[in-house]
């Protein structure tokens, strides 16, 4: 493919883009093409309106063929935009990738400085001269290929990573799914009906539950934890905590003698506290795997349990586990938690029983819940006929999640209109900031619910909640509609919590993956990369990622096992060769790059030392650590450092 | 005397090469007297590609690496510039140069807003301090 | 007959006495003609030497007289002998680098004195190198015998450097067991740490073994002495406190960093109270940074 071009002189070509007016209302355009055509190694320059359209990447083609160039510098946008776009055009005319470079003049330039078109576009010749700089001594390296090992791990066995890990094992990969708690599910399980449509939430996930954990691709780890993870995209090797169950499901019945006998009750965390359950249980009736479960915490190990269990399914001895796997691809779908709602005291959650959250009024709702459905004030029991929801309960308040958590507009809009089916002659009120309906179907429904009578929108926040002798909830509050100060007295009040990121900090750390202010995982690119992580091989799907309700987490979740396929259909990928590279003439295994490298990719071998080109990550931290400057970059060497920083300083 | 200082500043790609990105596309102005090189990593920066810059002519060097203990994309990365360019700060002071011309700003990649302003505090300083000749004409 | 010149610019005037004694240089010495050594009473004005065969140079330029003497010796000598760490990159004589002349005389005097001291190297080009503080026996040895190659005539084609210019560490009988698990554990004084035997660095103290040329086979070393570079900076290196600086910043505590973060980290880095003194005792001249700040005097 490279056949033909010659390297032995640079012959660089330098392609300006205006980007519409992007760049070009800011920067010169011409003027940075007339100052790069005085570039050392630079043969020609020129300037288009949008570099990245078919004709101006037909320009580089052009120029490449005609002008002979072996050199191309593409200023534009960022890389992360338009590097692949370049990097194939370039390669199309038969010229490496490597000899070609994206430098913005935009995101780093003139969407930064249009308050100084003048020095502008001075900073835009110099980002120039330097690219120019360094391309002119970029060589070609083959690529470096390593196998992929044709497997993924799941973290996450909520809808979104239940939802990954079936696509990667219908496509026929293996999977491993690991999950925190004894049974998948994750939130959805705890609802009661889906929105808009109102469908059973348990019934549209317990056959998804059943499918993963009766799928013969998918190996399941419950109660378990991902506590390491090394290696690199096709190549990943994890290490799992299993924390014990101490009954083994495939030999337990489910005939709940066991939990009959024991004799420890703690608080039920499925249902959000509002019942009890015991220190061997089962979490829910459609649980998977389906099979009791030992509290570990809790339990006092009296032995009661053995002693009743017809199968002798009950192990007290029972150990945690560490396993150890080998993957070619990662998508992290842990979900979200709720906000704590005893960080908002006006609204006195956490003071007075009557005041819930949202997952815990779901459960008021389900047929199952632990009121069998029925509407009720925690506090007593007595039948609740006039609920306040208060939507925005930290949200969008910069004291607390300043962003928009999405979802709660919808699900309180379905609350509401589940407890009017429930309780006809009952009132539900809604404070609200703004209601936001975007999605299929959603404006329409939320129209429904408020034409419900009873039902009543307020456009206010909720000033104070507290409790009046009669144990009843007073919620006072603005109007900000009529400015008229509202006071109700309410059975419920249910706070819409926002929804903040479950992703614990030592599994980013291990990832390497980053995350946003809130905790949020990172994705490469809101639009165009929103699944991707800045490591290879390593996806998001679903919460983890940001507020999201079930079916865009789904579709993320698909989106993501399909970039995960993408890897793993391969046998083996290419890893860009830009890695520290040792020059014998120079080193004298003194071993201080041995000492640096934070990957164990440097070696002493016969007096030297030695890159492994797998293992090496390309960070080049070894590069200053080098006495005699033996080992470098590959394509930002010493020299070429110097190269860019008197490029820089050679334009005046 | 119609001096500008002009900067340069070298970014780890992974957390501050984002942050200017994202500053970009955020339209958070700063001063242009800057030019920002991205790097795979601050690491890979030697004390004497710093002073080879002064050399050169740089008024300033700007290095942008990633909040410790846990974003750097490389592990340690960060650590390996702080310590080398705070033994350079200490050695410069001893040969007369003012440390403050290596800023050393450390980013996790939402941070834009800490790189612009960060940079304007800089370019200011820098003004204070006047040219790396010391005014001398060369 | 051969005639050999001396020439001691500004210096300690150790260097070329002990050359002088030298068994090796002496008999080639006999077997010449020494026309020119002030210090030794064999003073003539250098416009009517006439030709030299071989002048050794030792000292550092820091008198206009320096600077005079030096350029009037190039132009005479068919060969050049650099001779000892000054001539090369100043030396003790080089710590002057960055004092004003006013600093370091009075009166008339100030006008005697070049703006700053500087090697033989920066103002001219010698054939023959020979860097140490003094230079060892075995080099004296080596320096003979290259110069008897050109006793009856020519120069060397290119310099040369009479040292291998390796780095020490590379066969230091220090050198750490394990290279990948290497680390400088503090920065320590050398007087308050019990010396076992292992790689100082790995000691905590600071050894410019990593950045400076093996000429003396680590005679410091050997005797419970960290290297303090007289020998100048080896093959490669650039400038020996900037590499020495990337090279310990690489490994001083590298397996607690996480735990310190920086302000630990710099609390560690600030026992090093001296850095340009540690980094630099035989080559300040030539350090980046005195490039820099001379620049700013408007020196340079």
């Amino acid at each position: 493919m490279l056949d033909g071009i010659d390297y032995s002189e640079p012959r660089i070509g330098v392609f300006v883009c205006h980007c519409g007016t992007n760049i070009a209302a800011v920067v010169d355009v011409k003027k940075v093409v007339e100052e790069a055509k005085k570039l050392p190694g630079v043969v020609h320059a020129e300037d288009y309106m949008y570099m990245c359209s078919g004709i101006g990447q037909q320009l580089i083609i052009n120029a490449i063929r005609e002008k002979k160039l072996n050199g191309v510098v593409v200023a534009a946008c960022t890389p992360s935009l338009h590097y692949e776009t370049f990097a194939r055009a370039v390669e199309s005319a038969g010229l490496s990738r490597q000899r070609y470079k994206i430098v913005s003049i935009r995101e780093y330039c003139s969407w930064v400085h249009f308050h100084d078109r003048k020095r502008a576009t001075e900073k835009a010749i110099r980002i120039v001269a330097a690219a120019v700089a360094e391309i002119r001594d970029n060589k070609v390296y083959e690529p470096i290929r390593r196998k992929v090992i044709k497997k993924a791990l799941v973290i996450g066995g909520g809808i979104a990573g239940m939802t990954a890990a079936l696509d990667l094992a219908n496509a026929g990969i293996p999977v491993i799914l690991v999950e925190k708690e004894p049974t998948i599910g994750g939130k959805m399980i705890q609802l009661s009906v889906t929105f808009p449509t109102l469908d059973c939430a348990q019934c549209t996930i317990t056959p998804r539950m059943a499918e993963v954990g009766k799928h013969p691709n998918i190996k399941l780890y419950t109660l378990s934890e991902v506590i390491d993870v090394s290696g690199h995209i096709g190549n990943f090797h994890v290490k799992i905590r299993k924390k014990p169950r101490m009954v083994d499901p495939e030999e337990c019945r489910l005939c709940g003698w066991c939990a009959n006998a024991c004799p420890v009750e703690v608080i039920n965390e499925f249902t959000r506290g509002l019942s009890k359950r015991k220190a061997i249980y089962l979490p829910f009736p459609q649980a998977v795997p389906a099979s009791f479960v030992i509290d570990e915490e809790h339990c006092t190990r009296c032995g009661m349990c053995v002693k009743v269990c017809p199968v002798n399914a009950i192990n007290l001895d029972e150990k945690e586990e560490i396993i150890e796997e080998d993957v070619g691809a990662i998508i992290l779908a842990t979900g979200y938690d709720l906000y704590d709602g005893r960080k908002l005291p006006e609204y006195g959650y956490g003071i007075y029983k009557n005041v819930i959250d949202s997952l815990q009024f779901e459960q008021l709702i389900v047929p199952s819940g632990p009121t069998k459905g029925r509407i009720v004030r925690i506090s007593d029991g007595k039948p609740a006929k006039r609920v306040v929801f208060i939507q925005c309960a930290g949200q969008r308040d910069v004291n607390h999640l300043p962003y928009c958590s999405k979802i709660c507009c919808m699900y309180v809009a379905k609350e509401a209109l589940m407890f009017k089916s429930k309780v006809p002659d009952g009132e539900a009120y809604i404070f609200y900031i703004d209601v936001r309906t975007a999605g299929k179907g959603y404006e329409e429904f939320y129209k429904k619910v408020q034409e419900i009578p009873g039902v009543k929108y307020i456009r206010g926040r909720v000033g104070k909640v507290w409790e009046d002798e009669n144990g009843d909830l007073i919620v006072t509050g603005i109007d900000t509609l009529t400015g008229e100060t509202v006071k109700i007295r309410a059975d419920l009040v249910v706070l819409a919590l926002g929804m903040i990121p479950n992703l614990d900090k030592r599994l980013v750390e291990k990832l390497k993956i980053s995350t946003d202010e809130y905790g949020f995982a990172q994705e490469v690119h809101p639009k165009l990369k929103p699944v991707e992580t800045e490591i290879g091989g390593v996806y998001i799907a679903g919460a983890v990622q940001g507020p999201k309700d079930i079916s865009e987490s789904v579709a993320q979740a698909s989106a993501a096992a399909s970039k995960a396929l993408q890897l793993l259909t391969k046998d083996e990928i290419e890893k860009e060769p830009l890695i520290a590279e040792v020059d014998r003439e120079r080193c004298d295994g003194c071993g201080l790059c041995v000492a640096t490298c934070p990957y164990s990719a440097i070696k002493l071998e016969d007096g030297y030392a030695r890159v492994d080109e797998i293992a090496c990550e390309g960070c080049g931290m070894c590069v200053p650590s080098c006495p005699t400057g033996a080992i470098n970059l590959r394509n930002m060497t010493n020299k070429q450092i110097h190269e860019i920083i008197k490029a820089v300083y050679g334009v005046r | 005397m119609d001096w500008e200082p002009w900067l340069i500043g070298f970014l780890s790609k992974w957390t501050a090469g984002i942050a200017a990105e994202s500053a970009g596309v955020n339209r958070v102005r700063y001063s242009p007297n800057i030019v920002l090189i991205n790097v795979p990593c601050c690491g890979l920066i030697s004390p004497i590609h710093v002073v080879d810059a002064f050399l050169q002519g740089a008024d300033g060097v700007y290095i942008g690496g990633a909040l410790p203990p846990a974003n750097c994309h490389y592990k340690v990365g960060n650590f390996k510039a702080f310590k080398r360019f705070y033994l350079l700060k200490k050695l410069m002071k001893q040969f007369g140069i003012e440390p403050e011309r290596i800023r050393l700003e450390w980013f996790v990649s939402p941070q834009y807003r800490k790189l612009a302003k960060t940079i304007d505090d800089f370019v200011d300083e820098i003004k204070k301090l006047g040219p790396i000749t010391g005014g001398v004409e060369e | 007959m051969t005639r050999y010149a001396f020439l001691e610019l500004t210096s300690c005037g150790d260097c070329l006495s002990e050359l002088y004694m030298n068994p090796e240089i002496n008999k080639l010495l006999e077997e010449g003609e020494i026309v020119y050594w002030p210090a030794y009473g064999i003073v003539g004005d250098p416009e009517e030497i006439g030709e030299v065969d071989v002048t050794f140079i030792a000292g550092t330029v820091r008198t206009r007289r320096d600077l005079e003497e030096l350029e009037k010796f190039r132009r005479i000598s068919r060969i050049v002998v650099a001779y000892g760490t000054c001539s090369i990159y100043g030396g003790l004589n080089g710590l002057t680098a960055l004092l004003e002349p006013r600093a370091i005389a009075d009166g008339e005097y100030v006008k005697l004195l070049m703006p700053t001291v500087k090697p033989v190297t920066d103002y001219i080009e010698p054939d023959i190198l020979v860097p140490g503080c003094p230079p060892t026996r075995e080099v004296m040895a080596r320096l003979a015998k290259t110069l008897k190659k050109y006793i009856s005539g020519g120069k060397p084609e290119k310099k040369i450097f009479l040292i291998p210019g390796e780095v020490l560490c590379k066969h230091c009988p220090r050198r750490p067991s394990n290279p990948e698990k290497a680390e400088m554990p503090g920065i320590r004084d050398p007087n308050e740490v019990v010396d076992d035997g292992r790689c100082f660095i790995e000691q905590g103290i600071l050894c410019l073994g990593p950045v400076t040329a093996n000429g003396c086979n680590h005679l410091c070393i050997r005797f419970n002495h960290p290297c303090m570079g007289c020998m100048g900076p080896a093959r490669g290196v650039v400038d020996q406190g900037l590499n020495m600086i990337g090279s310990i910043g690489s490994i001083l505590l590298k397996s607690r960093e996480v735990k310190l973060l920086f302000p630990g980290l710099a609390k560690e880095l600030d026992k090093l109270r001296d850095p340009m003194g540690y980094f630099y005792r035989y080559t300040l001249p030539k350090a980046m940074l005195t490039k820099l700040a001379l620049r700013r005097r408007g020196v340079e």
